[in-house]
């Protein structure tokens, strides 16, 4: 696929609705010429909408809402609803979001980047499975949108690291799939006031009441920008520097920087869309008040706010890298001065709607390169022990196996309770050891005679080492019956 | 779709049908042909690459056309072997009655080699 091939607006502008049911206003997303809408849906609410955004050059990116999903496989209710706003004209969709957050996870779940078995691996795993699922039913995948944190368990590039690798070492092949049939990266890029614009000198920084949105001179390649390299020499999205040892991607592409980086080196990418679905110059400024997190930049005020956000998306459509394809500000009530989600407190609409309404957008020219042009050094990585990883607890995976010499109506005869309480799958071949990823586990219970027992074992033991190996040997149909009751009567899968 | 003769076949025993269906309804299906069964369609995602896999599926009307558009949807390329019935002892008549003349899909062998 090439970059040049995804269907959009090629308009940079976008918002993200106030919640989910909420009816939607068409009329001043085309009067402020918005190109993107984020919709946060809870069901088909919006699919009698889709066909009128896409006519107004307004392109619906669509998540469904699930609250505290953690690392939960996609429910088949949303895969039907995703088709459904396929077929309504949807071509964007994400799942999960901000996974590194607890608050995204069940309260007894805890999110860690260094816990593979419990939050890395099922995270990529249930959402390699719904990505290669929107691919087929004609969708764009989102590669999920995580929180820009730093440090601690949530710590944004630790975890970008740690799932890209995951991804590499297990799914090169798959992801590779996903890469060049669609796949685009969510990200949430509240990028404080990590810009500026040049007072006549690349360092130098015009201050907040000098600022023209429709001039140039602006700088949103936080943190590559000339004055932060200034300020921490080397500073990098993910690098170390002396005062970021982990990195520091909190800036307008930041996150895509990191994303590109990591897909260029493990899987010889070139580059996916990446579009900010919240975001923005943040915090909202205040009527009379400047605003500064950070003291490297200027602040902003009510009417540089406006000026800076038109500039950014002017900036991402003339001058960001071409994988940058738009950003949908958080969120719709903020900037219209609509009440909040509970209805109160209607505030006054923001400096920034009069801006983009009076200007019109700037559309963004997308060069035709491919996806991807090479392979990437996860290419050479292979396994270095076949078959399943090593079990830790339950097994993902149980299955029967029964020598060829055995009589299987002692099995049909005796074994029938025990498969009622835990359904393990009853294998007749080996041949799908092989094939199963390092990140699941497997374990067999072996039926065997006496004179099968050791060739059999061994089969396994050379097939996949890590396979747990429950066996029952047994020259009688008695012999069976008393090893499957033992199990029940003890409550143990295993013996 | 010609009906195969699969390097990998699977029973998948549908959402909600108990043991009953594996070890009265299937069994002498299952002596006879000695296909893998599963109660999880994960399973065929270890079914070696660019192998012919067929799966044989048990279920009640209430859910045939749910996993009917789950193996569409995730295994496209299989061939889907739908048997449907509410009651058990139909689905046995049928199975028994397959394994009874050597047919693994429900028709004969000479069908399945020639393709058809």
């Amino acid at each position: 696929m090439k970059l040049d091939q995804y269907q959009w607006s090629h308009n940079p502008r976008g918002i993200h609705n106030t919640q989910a049911f909420l009816k939607i206003n068409h009329a001043r997303y085309v009067q402020a010429h918005l190109g993107w809408i984020k919709l946060v849906a809870g069901g088909n609410e919006y699919l009698g909408d889709i066909a009128q955004l896409n006519a107004n050059g307004v392109t619906p990116i669509i998540r469904l809402y699930n609250p505290k999903f953690g690392t939960s496989p996609v429910p088949p209710g949303q895969i039907e609803l995703v088709r459904q706003y396929i077929q309504a004209g949807a071509r964007w969709f994400e799942f999960y979001n901000e996974p590194n957050l607890q608050f995204e996870w069940p309260d007894d779940q805890h999110p860690d980047y260094n816990d593979q078995a419990g939050s890395v691996a099922p995270m990529m795993d249930h959402w390699l499975q719904w990505a290669e699922q929107v691919i087929q039913m004609g969708g764009y995948p989102a590669f999920p949108a995580l929180s820009e944190t730093v440090g601690h368990s949530d710590d944004v590039t630790s975890w970008i690291n740690v799932l890209m690798r995951y991804l590499a070492k297990t799914y090169y092949d798959r992801f590779r799939a996903v890469a060049d049939n669609g796949l685009w990266v969510a990200t949430h890029p509240y990028f404080y006031n990590h810009f500026y614009q040049e007072a006549g000198h690349p360092k130098v920084p015009r201050q907040p009441d000098d600022e023209n949105g429709a001039e140039g001179g602006w700088h949103f390649e936080y943190p590559y920008d000339p004055i932060t390299q200034s300020d921490d020499p080397g500073r990098s999205v993910l690098g170390a520097s002396a005062s970021a040892p982990n990195g520091d991607p909190i800036g307008l592409a930041g996150m895509g920087y990191a994303f590109m980086q990591r897909f260029k080196e493990l899987f010889g990418g070139v580059g996916v869309p990446v579009i900010g679905t919240e975001g923005g110059i943040t915090p909202v400024p205040v009527r009379g008040s400047l605003t500064q997190l950070d003291a490297r930049f200027p602040g902003y005020n009510w009417r540089s706010h406006g000026e800076a956000t038109l500039a950014c998306f002017n900036w991402i459509a003339t001058q960001a890298p071409p994988w940058m394809f738009g950003l949908a500000l958080w969120k719709e009530n903020d900037y219209w001065g609509d009440p909040d989600s509970e209805g109160k407190g209607a505030k006054e609409q923001l400096a920034a709607v009069q801006r983009l309404t009076d200007a019109p957008p700037v559309l963004k020219t997308v060069p035709s390169l491919a996806v991807l042009d090479g392979v990437g050094s996860a290419a050479l990585i292979t396994p270095t022990v076949p078959g399943p990883g090593p079990m830790h607890g339950t097994p993902d995976f149980h299955c029967l196996f029964m020598s060829a010499d055995l009589n299987p109506d002692w099995f049909f005869d005796s074994a029938h309770v025990y498969w009622d309480r835990y359904q393990p799958a009853l294998l007749t071949t080996l041949d799908l050891l092989g094939q199963f990823p390092a990140n699941k586990s497997l374990a067999i219970t072996l039926i065997t005679t006496p004179a099968q027992r050791l060739a059999l074992l061994k089969t396994i033991e050379d097939h996949a080492p890590n396979v747990f190996i429950d066996v029952i040997t047994a020259d009688s149909a008695e012999a069976i019956a008393a090893a499957f009751q033992l199990r029940v009567a003890n409550g143990k899968r295993f013996q | 779709m010609a009906i195969p003769t699969p390097a990998y076949h699977f029973i998948y025993v549908g959402p909600g049908m108990t043991g009953d269906w594996l070890f009265i309804a299937a069994r002498k299906y299952w002596v006879h042909f000695k296909p893998s069964v599963i109660a999880s369609l994960d399973w065929i995602n270890f079914a070696p690459p660019r192998q012919q896999v067929a799966i044989t599926s048990l279920a009640r009307r209430d859910t045939a056309q749910q996993i009917r558009n789950d193996i569409a949807l995730r295994y496209p390329r299989a061939y889907h072997d739908p048997l449907v019935y509410d009651y058990l002892a139909d689905m046995q008549l049928t199975l028994d009655g397959r394994a009874a003349l050597n047919q693994r899909f429900g028709v004969p062998d000479a069908a399945m080699l020639s393709g058809v």
